[in-house]
């Protein structure tokens, strides 16, 4: 809260960095405004903090759609056909692989060694493991996760975030980023306060 | 606007949920078109046995295909309330009326009980309720007793009486509460909907054991109820979506029913449309794999074979429900964008309809005959025609002059401002 006031000189490499700004708003009827404002003035790299799900935030914010379904699209597709290739390889060949691994056609019951019915379970069951994890592991990384401390929980004033204020933080990496144009902007579109936060290297 | 704060500012308005006007003519012609087209099936039933067995085959697959757009509805409305859905109050009264128009399918039953000896061999009846111990089935004398006539039909009672208490009981209530907006009346709801769903899943299970698999009575499968049960709560989502388009193109319901509403009607849609291949993936895969004669017997029957000339019109009939009542809706129903759209999704939800029709055709049909000729096809559409336009006109009189919306529900703020995250 001290340092690297100015945010455009080079700190030295141990001294506190400037993350962001940090506004703070004392209801969602506020919050909506503010985020249609930031999001009209252009910032990229900024986020609403709510203690709750705030319907129209999105809209407000102006968020757009995840590209998460179309990982979990391509890598349950992949996770199909790998299951599809692990029944085909483990049951209806024999040829050698390296590392002595062989697949082993034997006959159950009369059905054809490749029997996609028979198949369909593993098939499935592959596809689901894999969406599963491609949707569970990408929402994780896209959401910047895993991290063990954040530099918004520096904040005192974060402590009632999970209670009953509503915060905008800008970050300092956003290219419209200008350190008094956007405390201006926070306080005029109706910020209770505006906060610098800093993040050590 | 604050959510968060328990009141909703979005209120509803009371005239585009009460006047059915702009579809009471479209539906008057609907009622009157089916029962003409029923007059003539019976005229061509009459015309010797074998249209008296196609007329009676066909009515119990147009029969079944109203009965589980009714069940599907009844156990849509009592699972809003095991889980007190907020998100539905506006949607939930049409499932209300689909489900109380049950009483009517009940009537729709009382011919079948002619036809006992043409559909269901395991009765072994010579003739009208006279037992034939020559009669050419071989089954257990336990499951010759369960499948007697007299019992069979007990049976049928019981079921329809239950259904008629449960949909009944939760549309009059429902209804009640427009008028005196009791919340304790909710709560009541809820309190019942539990056991009702139990009471739904035992009934539904054993009336499909008695009406369908009856037909093949040496046959059996523990996952044909479910089986059943998947189509039902596909077509009834498909058949409220309909009526929700039908009913907003004339200016009904226009704001109370958005897009969110759609969207998670497509998402139920969606998800029952996988289970429905899930159960019938899971049937077959089981009977397949053991390949034992009594049970691959109805398989077979029904043309799920490759050996050589095994193959008839029914298997037509599997590689369409696997490419269209599964894969295609499937695909089509997966992006958010198209159960977002109205057109788009009336667009499955027609298309679900007629497959599940196919589904049952494929289910009851192959009893009556290896290949469906002209003749067949003709009474099937004019029994469709005959039960389907009965039902939908008799419902818009259950529906009356109320409200299409519980009006006076607790949760119709939440219903009206519900986003989908």
């Amino acid at each position: 809260m001290t340092a690297a006031h100015g945010s455009q000189s080079a700190p030295a490499p141990d001294q506190p960095q400037l993350y962001g700004l940090l506004a703070e708003f004392s209801s969602v009827d506020a919050l909506l405004p503010a985020a249609t404002k930031v999001r009209e003035a252009g910032y990229r790299r900024w986020d609403c903090l709510t203690p709750f799900p705030v319907h129209k935030l999105d809209a407000a914010m102006g968020v757009r759609a995840t590209i998460l379904p179309w990982i979990v699209l391509i890598v349950g597709l992949s996770g199909m056909f790998a299951g599809i290739f692990l029944c085909w390889w483990t049951n209806a060949t024999s040829f050698d692989l390296p590392f002595a691994i062989r697949g082993y056609a034997y006959h159950i019951s009369g059905k054809p060694f490749f029997s996609l019915p028979a198949n369909i379970p593993v098939i499935f069951e592959v596809t689901v493991l894999a969406s599963a994890l491609a949707a569970v592991i990408g929402m994780v990384l896209m959401n910047g996760l895993p991290r063990l401390n954040h530099p918004l929980l520096t904040i005192q004033r974060t402590r009632r975030l999970t209670q009953d204020r509503f915060f905008i933080a800008i970050e300092a990496d956003d290219p419209n980023f200008d350190r008094q144009a956007t405390e201006a902007l926070l306080q005029e579109a109706g910020a209770d306060a505006v906060e610098e936060v800093t993040e050590s290297p | 606007m604050a959510d968060w704060s328990g009141h909703h500012t979005t209120t509803l308005d009371p005239n585009e949920v009460r006047d059915l006007s702009p579809v009471r003519g479209f539906v008057g012609l609907k009622g009157v078109v089916g029962v003409v087209a029923m007059i003539v099936a019976i005229i061509l039933a009459l015309r010797g046995t074998e249209a008296t067995a196609r007329f009676f085959f066909a009515y119990l697959t147009a029969f079944a295909f109203v009965l589980s757009i009714s069940l599907g509805a009844l156990f849509f409305v009592l699972i809003q309330h095991v889980t007190s859905a907020g998100w539905s109050v506006t949607v939930r009264r049409v499932a209300e009326v689909l489900a109380a128009g049950i009483p009517f399918i009940a009537l729709m039953a009382i011919p079948l009980i002619f036809g006992i000896k043409y559909l269901y061999p395991g009765t072994a009846l010579d003739s009208f309720f006279r037992y034939d111990p020559e009669h050419p089935v071989h089954l257990s004398a336990l499951k010759i007793n369960w499948l007697s006539a007299p019992w069979l039909i007990t049976r049928l009672v019981i079921y329809f009486v239950v259904w008629i208490i449960m949909a009944r009981a939760y549309h009059r209530l429902s209804v009640k509460q427009d008028v005196s907006g009791d919340p304790q009346l909710s709560m009541r709801l809820k309190k019942f909907s539990a056991p009702c769903v139990i009471i739904f899943a035992l009934t539904v299970t054993f009336a499909s054991f008695d009406l369908f698999m009856a037909l093949d009575p040496q046959w059996f499968s523990t996952i044909f109820g479910v089986y059943f049960f998947a189509g039902c709560v596909v077509s009834s989502v498909g058949a409220m979506i309909l009526v929700f388009s039908a009913l907003q193109a004339r200016g009904v319901m226009a704001s109370s029913v958005n897009t969110e509403h759609y969207h998670d009607l497509g998402k139920l849609m969606f998800g029952f449309v996988f289970f429905w291949g899930y159960i019938a993936f899971s049937q077959f895969m089981l009977i397949w794999y053991a390949s034992l004669p009594e049970e691959v017997v109805w398989f077979h029957d029904r043309g799920a074979t490759t050996a050589a000339g095994g193959a008839n019109q029914w298997t037509n009939f599997i590689l369409v429900l696997l490419v269209g009542n599964f894969i295609l809706p499937f695909l089509g129903l997966l992006s958010r964008h198209v159960k977002r759209s109205r057109g788009p999704l009336t667009f499955w939800a027609i298309w679900l309809l007629i497959l599940h029709y196919i589904d049952l055709c494929w289910l009851i049909m192959p009893s009556f005959t290896e290949a469906l000729t002209a003749a067949d096809v003709t009474m099937m559409i004019l029994c469709l025609i005959g039960l389907g336009g009965i039902y939908l006109a008799l419902c818009a009189r259950v529906a009356g002059r109320r409200s299409l919306v519980p009006t006076q529900d607790p949760r119709l703020g939440e219903s009206l401002e519900f986003h989908n995250a």
